[in-house]
C-alpha cells in the first residue's frame, strides 16, 4: 500500500522535506520470542512491530506517537539495526539496511544515529566526554578522515560540543558533572559527530524539565537545517510532536493506524484512536471546555493481538456504530484518503459526523470545572 | 549553560585522557589507597630483599635459644627451635605473598574472563557456563582445594592454583551479573550504533563498569588465600622442605606453644598477615574509588 513511489507521491511536498524519501519501510516486523521453563521452550512471540510501512522524506521531522509499549522505540531500533528484525524491508537511500552484515554494517551505521531518552543511562559514567563523543570517530576512523589520530578526533569533539551549545573544554569532564539538559546536548553531539543523514530521536525531551525541553527542540531543528538532517522523532507528548514534526504517524499495538501531515492530523484526525489521544491534550485556556474521549480497558497484549482491527476492543466508534462485524474480523487496510493522509479504519469517512455525537460514550467533563460555572471566579 | 560555566573551579588544568590514566591520577590523590600501596610495596621489597635485611638466616637457631622473648638480639624473639622470628617473617613474606598474589591473579584473570564472556555472549553459552560454575560452587571450598592439591601433588604453586580454582567461580559470578545489566544499557547501544565492535564494547564500555565489585572481592580473597594456604601447609600439602618459612605455617605451627607463654610466636606472624591483608584491602578500596569518576573529590 505504501510502496516506495506510491505513498510519497500522494502527499506532495510537505512543509519541509522535498518529497524524496530517504527512509522507506515496508512491512517491517520485529517479534520477540517468549521462552518459558527451564528448557526455554518457545511459547510465542511478542509482536512489538507487526507490519509497518511508511517512508520518511529527506529533511523532514517524522513524528511517531502512541502509548507506552506500542512499538515506537522497537521500530526505530530495528531500523538502526540495534534490534534484530523479523521481517520486512527498511531502505536507507534505496539500500535495504536489514541486509547489511559485518564490516558493511559497521560502516553503514555512521549514516544513522540515535538520541536517547535517558540522559543519565545513555552516557558511560566512566568515560570523559571526549571519549564518549570520540568513540564513534574511533570506530569509523579511516585513512581519509584520520579520526584514528587523537588530535584530529579531539578537534572534532570540540567543534561538535560548540555546535550543540557547550564549551570545548567540557570534553575533559565526566557525565556526572553535567545537568540533564547538558547531558542531552552531549548525546546530540555524539550522534552528530559522525555526520549522519538520519537521526532516530527516541523521546529526546521526555526526561527533561519543561523549560529545557524547548531549548533542546529548537536545537534539534537548528541542527536539522545546518546539517541537512532527517529525524524520526518519537514522543509521548502531543504538543511536542505538533511543534517539531512535519508529518506524524500514530502507532497502536505494533501497527501504524494513521499517518498525515501534522496540521491535517491535528485539525482533521480520522482514526478513533487518534481522536481519543488528541482529546486528552489539555487546552491552555481554562475556559475552553473539552470533550474527552476516555478509552476503557487495557491495551491488549502484543503477544496475542485481537483479530480484525487491533483497536476494536477499545474502540468508541465501533460501539457507536453498533458493533459492525468487519471491525472484529477484517484487519483494516492502511489506505490513502487524500492529501497524504493515510488511515487504517473501516469507517474513516464517517468519523467526523460521529465525533459530534460521541458525547454519548465515555465523555468526561474536564476535572475541576463544574458545569456552567465560570472557572475564573473559581480560581481565587 | 551560563550557570554551569560559573561553577567548576580551576581544576580544569588537568586534561582527561581516558579512564585508566584518570584513575591512576585519582589513585595518587587517594590517601587510603596510597597507604595500601606503600604497605604492599614494603612487603614486596621485604620479600625480595629478605637475605639482605634479615639479621639471621631463616633456619639458623640453637635449640637452647627456644622461645626467647623479644630482645635487642632477637627483635621479635625466637621460635621452638630457637630461630629468629623476625628473620623468618621477612623470609616468609616470599612464599605468603607468592601464594596470595598468584592464586588471586589466576582466579581473577580466569574468573573475570570466563564470567565476562559468558554474560556478554549470553544465550546457551551463558546458560551452560553458569551451570558449570554452579557445580564448582556446590562443592565445599576447602575440600575442593584439597582434592586438587592431592591430585596435583604438594608444592606452593599447586596450592596457589588449587585456591585459585576455588575462587574462580566467585569472580565469574560477580562479573557476569554486572555485565548482564550493563550490556543492555543505553550507552552500550550507543556505542554499537556508532559502529564499535563487540570486543571494543566489552573491553572499553562494559568491563570497566563491571570491575568495581570484583576488585573489592579480589582484595578480600587475597586475605583468605593467604590463610587458606596456611591451612594447607598445616595439613602438609605445602613445600616439603620445612625450612622454607611461610606465615600461615608459622602461625599454625606455634599455636601449641601459646600455653607455654610464648604468645609472640603466633602474634607476630599473625600481625604480618593482618598488615599485608590490610594493605591489599586499602589498595582495593582506593582502586574502587578511583575507578569511579563520580566519587572524585
Amino acid at each position: 500500500m505504501s510502496g516506495p513511489d506510491g505513498g510519497a507521491a500522494g502527499g506532495g511536498p510537505g512543509e519541509a522535506g522535498n518529497g524524496v524519501p530517504i527512509v522507506e519501510i515496508e512491512d517491517l516486523k520485529t517479534y520477540f520470542p517468549i521462552r518459558t521453563g527451564i528448557l526455554r521452550r518457545l511459547a510465542g512471540y511478542v509482536r512489538a512491530v507487526d507490519g509497518v510501512s511508511f517512508e520518511i522524506r529527506r529533511g523532514e521531522v517524522f513524528g511517531l506517537v502512541g502509548e507506552s509499549g506500542c512499538g515506537k522505540t522497537t521500530l526505530g531500533r530495528t531500523l538502526l539495526r540495534l534490534q534484530r528484525p523479523t521481517g520486512g524491508v527498511a531502505r536507507l537511500e534505496g539500500r535495504n539496511v536489514l541486509e547489511f552484515r559485518g564490516r558493511d554494517l559497521r560502516k553503514m551505521r555512521r549514516r544513522m544515529q540515535i538520541i536517547f531518552q535517558d540522559p543519565v543511562g545513555s552516557l558511560n559514567p566512566r568515560m570523559p566526554v571526549s571519549d564518549i563523543i570520540g568513540e564513534g570517530l574511533l570506530a569509523q576512523a579511516d585513512v581519509e578522515n584520520r579520526w584514528g589520530e587523537r588530535k584530529v578526533r579531539d578537534k572534532r569533539v570540540g567543534d561538535y560540543l560548540e555546535e550543540v551549545g557547550l564549551r570545548r573544554d567540557y570534553a575533559r569532564r565526566y557525565p556526572h558533572e553535567f545537568s540533564g539538559g547538558q547531558r542531552q546536548r552531549i548525546g546530540i553531539a555524539r550522534a552528530l559527530a559522525l555526520d549522519p543523514e538520519f537521526i532516530f530521536a527516541d523521546e529526546p525531551v521526555s526526561a527533561l524539565d519543561v523549560s529545557i525541553q524547548s531549548q533542546i527542540l529548537n536545537l534539534l531543528l537548528d541542527l536539522r537545517d545546518r546539517h541537512d538532517l532527517t529525524y524520526l522523532f518519537v514522543a509521548h507528548n502531543l504538543s511536542v510532536i505538533q511543534y517539531i514534526s512535519d508529518r506524524v504517524g500514530v502507532m497502536y499495538l505494533g501497527k501504524l493506524v494513521e499517518l498525515s501531515p501534522v496540521a491535517e492530523l491535528y485539525a482533521n484526525p480520522r482514526h478513533p484512536y487518534t481522536i481519543a489521544l488528541l482529546s486528552a491534550v489539555p487546552d491552555p485556556d481554562p475556559r475552553v471546555r473539552k470533550k474527552r474521549i476516555v478509552l476503557t480497558g487495557d491495551v491488549p497484549s502484543p503477544a496475542a493481538p485481537p483479530p480484525g482491527c487491533r483497536f476494536h476492543t477499545r474502540c468508541w466508534l465501533r460501539e457507536q456504530l453498533g458493533d459492525p462485524e468487519e471491525c472484529a474480523t477484517i484487519d483494516p487496510p492502511f489506505r490513502e484518503i487524500g492529501g497524504g493522509h493515510r488511515v487504517a479504519c473501516h469507517f474513516a469517512e464517517r468519523i467526523r459526523e460521529e465525533v459530534s455525537t460521541a458525547a454519548v460514550i465515555g465523555v468526561e467533563e474536564p476535572p475541576g470545572v463544574p458545569g456552567g460555572a465560570d472557572p475564573i471566579s473559581q480560581a481565587s | 549553560m551560563s550557570i554551569a560555566q560559573l561553577e567548576m573551579p580551576a581544576q580544569s588544568a588537568i586534561v582527561s585522557r581516558g579512564l585508566w590514566r584518570d584513575a591512576a591520577r585519582r589513585l595518587r590523590r587517594n590517601r587510603a589507597g596510597m597507604v595500601g600501596l606503600v604497605l604492599i610495596a614494603l612487603f614486596v621489597f621485604v620479600a625480595i630483599a629478605a637475605p639482605l635485611i634479615a639479621p639471621y638466616g631463616p633456619n639458623v637457631g640453637r635449640i637452647q635459644d627456644k622461645f626467647l622473648p623479644p630482645s635487642p638480639e632477637h627483635l621479635l624473639g625466637t621460635d621452638l627451635q630457637g630461630r629468629d622470628l623476625l628473620s623468618r617473617i621477612l623470609f616468609g613474606a616470599r612464599s605468603s605473598l607468592y601464594v596470595g598474589l598468584l592464586s588471586v591473579s589466576i582466579g581473577f584473570g580466569v574468573g573475570v574472563t570466563y564470567g565476562a564472556l559468558a554474560g556478554f555472549i549470553g544465550g546457551w553459552i551463558d546458560f551452560w557456563a553458569m551451570r558449570f560454575v554452579d557445580i564448582v560452587l556446590a562443592m565445599p571450598g576447602l575440600l575442593l582445594t584439597i582434592a586438587i592439591v592431592v591430585w596435583l601433588g604438594p608444592g606452593l604453586d599447586r596450592i596457589a592454583f588449587a585456591i585459585a580454582v576455588g575462587n574462580m567461580p566467585i569472580f565469574a559470578r560477580i562479573v557476569r551479573s554486572s555485565i548482564l545489566a550493563l550490556k543492555e544499557s543505553d550507552f552500550v547501544l550507543a556505542a554499537r550504533s556508532m559502529g564499535a565492535s563487540s570486543p571494543r564494547i566489552l573491553l572499553a564500555h562494559v568491563l570497566p563498569n563491571a570491575l568495581t565489585p570484583v576488585i573489592v572481592q579480589a582484595t578480600l580473597t587475597l586475605a583468605t588465600a593467604i590463610i587458606d594456604a596456611a591451612g594447607l601447609q598445616f595439613l602438609g600439602f605445602g613445600d616439603q622442605d620445612p625450612g622454607i618459612p611461610e606465615w600461615g605455617a608459622m602461625l599454625t605451627d606455634t599455636f601449641r606453644y601459646i600455653q607455654a607463654g610464648a604468645t609472640f610466636t603466633a602474634l607476630f606472624p599473625g600481625m604480618a598477615i593482618v598488615i599485608s591483608v590490610l594493605g591489599f584491602n586499602l589498595l582495593g578500596d582506593g582502586l574502587r574509588e578511583s575507578l569511579d569518576p563520580r566519587l572524585k573529590r
